[in-house]
């Protein structure tokens, strides 16, 4: 059990005028509610991923978590969700793992309820493990070239460390319920968890109403986190270029995101993957045109789109509610300072010389 | 089918104006257009190039490069695709000019680049164009251009446009582009039946009935079939029988109206027999439909039409179901437009309301009645 000195911090954010509160529990989980005008409002949970944890073993297993979870009380809270015309999804990422709730504005009590309920140490019994299984077996063959591709790129700089949380569905059809109820323990970790509700709400009611809620959470010892190792930096698969960064709010950061998004708007059919990861990640672009490997380009020429272009790509994240409570709640679960307003900032002020640096380091992996 | 000298002789005369739309909001500061344009009968045979076209069209035009569509949409870009009848085209854009907007939709449809480039791998993603199971081989970079021209030239087009812009200014700056930059009038060939090479890497199964244009039961049909996980099929297809990842009831836009489909994916392939089995557990559901789970349907799709909610039987497009976004209403306007109609959201509801438990469960039995259709692609 992780010992957290009573930092309990109260401390009101305020940026771009949206009202906003960010609370530290005593048991080190941070809560947000964020006030934005909408019809409707987004309640989530993140449960922040210790980097480099997943091995050949057990890879996949928070994805499988992540179904038999998210079918709490046997889809009884889907059925009262979606009845409102709501929705209630998850989703396992390099950095963590979500259950997302989007609800009527009145219905803030209903989505905190489910998230409570699924925040619960239950027993796993074999039936789920194989019907989820099989459900991540049939969701692989929606897999994008683009999304394997990325795959093997994090592979290829990590070796195992960076296998995908995705899962091998063979491995998750034979893992023991007992292994996936510990893990499952582990993972509810109020240290490293975030709770964030975003709509029109009042923040402060919202945040008595999630400390009543959910200051139970036990804060527990987390798994040190692995020193992520690069292996290669070359040679990554063909149709993309990748960036090693490192937390979201370093400037590097920025400029692999400007530089990424720049290079993106010149290619056809492309794509860019990044996950926020607080200490190592990737920012990967790419296209889905066959045989496409050199970037001619000229950097000083991207300059000012990249920044442009990354700029209103985290503007955009943040206008929505339920785009803003995914983004502030996968930094936040991470480390209770990491807010998009600082990535805003950086981008702001990119020098050319990064952005050129960043480009470079795209062009490089080529090499 | 037409020949190829009386479809030459059909191509050389102008092509019709589209019928340009306005939907003038009071709000926000985006512009954004959606085109739908109907796919000739005639084309059948060359929609391999047609669909070449649809995907090279995003990538620029002669009055916009692809970095310039980058910068207009804030990254965005321009997302095109077909149904079974029609080719969609929409876009975004942050620019605050209403011009741009209607130069870019402009370009797109009169001044595409169409450069051709490698075929990429099929994105094995939801909403497979159906026709890909007939194709054969790539088409090639004249076949492409020539299947856009003539679609152009032979195919019913409706462009809106949403935004805060004054009534008349949207269709004033088009015909100012239509004489500043006519559509190109060079003499297209008929393409020759052709293909496209490659295969979504996706096993699906769909079931349709015919298109409606007055889609409010079959909406209410479709929510408690397959939106959700409450669904019917989530509960049948998922949960029990193991078939699928994602399956979806929706209602597919065509030129005729709306088409109801039931859709759903698998990694394995999916043989008749046991999507008969799926049928018959469907079937046995519906028969147990009750007034609770009819109102269950009905608040999920008032509450989509509102704005609350996500669950939309409106299938418009790649990216799913239409919402009360500014986006969406722009792309649902079109759709709406084509086949002579509006979208009227307060007559939607009212008519979703009126909807009684008897006329939702014979339309699900008929729909239902229809067959099967399978593609088994790049089989494992």
């Amino acid at each position: 059990m992780i010992t957290l000195a009573a930092w309990l911090a109260l401390s009101k954010v305020t940026s771009d005028d949206i009202p906003r509160l960010r609370t530290i529990l005593p048991n080190g989980l941070t809560l947000l509610a964020e006030r934005m005008p909408a019809p409707y409002l987004s309640a989530q949970v993140w449960m922040a991923a210790v980097p480099g944890q997943e091995t050949a073993l057990t890879h996949g297993y928070r994805h499988l978590l992540e179904h038999i979870m998210a079918r709490v009380d046997g889809g009884k809270w889907d059925q009262q969700i979606e009845s409102f015309g709501g929705v209630l999804e998850a989703e396992t990422s390099r950095e963590g793992t979500s259950f997302r709730i989007r609800l009527p504005k009145s219905q803030l009590p209903v989505a905190l309820n489910c998230l409570a309920a699924i925040l619960q140490e239950r027993t796993i019994s074999a039936d789920e493990v194989k019907r989820e299984a099989r459900a991540i077996y049939n969701e692989g063959a929606l897999r994008s070239s683009f999304t394997k591709r990325v795959s093997l790129a994090w592979t290829k700089y990590y070796g195992e460390q960076g296998l995908d949380p995705f899962g091998d569905p063979d491995l998750l059809a034979n893992a023991a319920p007992k292994s996936l109820e510990d893990l499952w323990s582990q993972m509810l970790n109020a240290a490293r968890m975030a709770i964030t509700v975003v709509g029109d709400v009042d923040i402060d009611n919202v945040t008595d109403q999630l400390k009543r809620k959910f200051a139970g959470i036990e804060a527990r010892s987390a798994a040190k986190p692995v020193t992520m190792k690069v292996l290669d930096v070359t040679g990554v698969p063909t149709g993309i270029w990748v960036a090693k960064v490192g937390s979201p709010v370093d400037v590097s950061t920025a400029a692999a995101l400007a530089a990424g998004l720049a290079i993106a708007s010149e290619l056809p059919d492309s794509f860019i993957s990044y996950s926020p990861i607080k200490t190592d990640s990737l920012v990967i672009v790419g296209t889905n045109e066959e045989g496409t490997d050199r970037l001619d380009l000229d950097p000083d020429d991207l300059f000012e789109l990249g920044k442009r272009l990354a700029r209103r790509w985290v503007d955009r994240q943040l206008r929505d509610p339920y785009q803003a409570a995914a983004l502030r709640g996968r930094l936040l679960a991470q480390s209770s300072g990491l807010r998009p307003e600082l990535m805003l900032e950086n981008i702001d002020k990119l020098s050319r010389a990064d952005f050129v640096a960043a480009f470079n380091q795209f062009k490089g992996s080529k090499r | 089918m037409i020949s190829l000298a009386v479809l030459s002789a059909i191509v050389a005369v102008p092509a019709p104006s589209p019928a340009i739309h306005e939907l003038v909001t009071s709000t926000g500061s985006s512009y954004h257009f959606a085109v739908v344009m109907s796919i000739p009968p005639e084309m059948d045979d060359v929609r391999g190039a047609l669909q070449e076209a649809v995907r090279l069209l995003p990538d620029g035009t002669a009055l916009h490069r692809r970095r310039s569509i980058a910068d207009l949409t804030s990254g965005r870009g321009v997302q095109a695709w077909t149904t079974t009848d029609q080719v969609v085209i929409r876009a975004t854009l942050d620019s605050n000019s209403l011009t741009d907007a209607v130069t870019l939709a402009y370009g797109l449809i009169y001044r595409p680049q169409l450069e051709p480039r490698d075929a990429a791998e099929f994105s094995p993603g939801w909403y497979t164009p159906l026709w890909q199971r007939l194709t054969r081989r790539a088409p090639t970079a004249n076949e492409t251009r020539d299947a856009w021209h003539y679609l152009v030239r032979n195919g019913k087009i409706h462009v809106v446009f949403s935004g805060p812009f004054a009534t008349g200014q949207a269709q004033a700056i088009w015909s100012g582009l239509t004489d500043s930059e006519p559509p190109n009038t060079a003499r297209v060939d008929r393409p020759r039946p052709d293909g496209f090479p490659r295969f979504p890497a996706v096993n699906a199964a769909w079931l349709d009935a015919p298109p409606t244009a007055n889609p409010s039961i079959a909406a209410v049909t479709a929510m408690l079939l397959g939106q959700g996980k409450s669904s019917v099929l989530f509960r049948v297809a998922r949960q029990e029988l193991g078939l699928s990842y994602r399956q979806e009831a929706f209602l597919w836009p065509t030129a005729g109206g709306w088409q109801p489909r039931v859709y759903l994916t698998s990694a394995d392939p999916l043989p008749i027999a046991k999507l008969e089995q799926l049928k018959e557990r469907m079937l046995a559901e519906v028969s147990i439909w009750n007034e609770s789970d009819l109102q269950h349907a009905k608040q999920m799709l008032v509450a989509s039409i509102s704005g609350e909610g996500v669950w939309s039987p409106w299938m418009i497009g790649p990216s799913g179901g239409a919402f009360n976004t500014p986006e969406d209403r722009t792309i649902l306007e079109a759709f709406c437009r084509a086949y002579d109609s509006k979208f009227d959201a307060n007559a939607m509801v009212a008519l979703v309301n009126a909807a009684d438990l008897d006329a939702v469960q014979s339309a699900a039995k008929a729909w239902l009645a229809h067959d099967w259709q399978v593609i088994t692609a790049n089989p494992r």
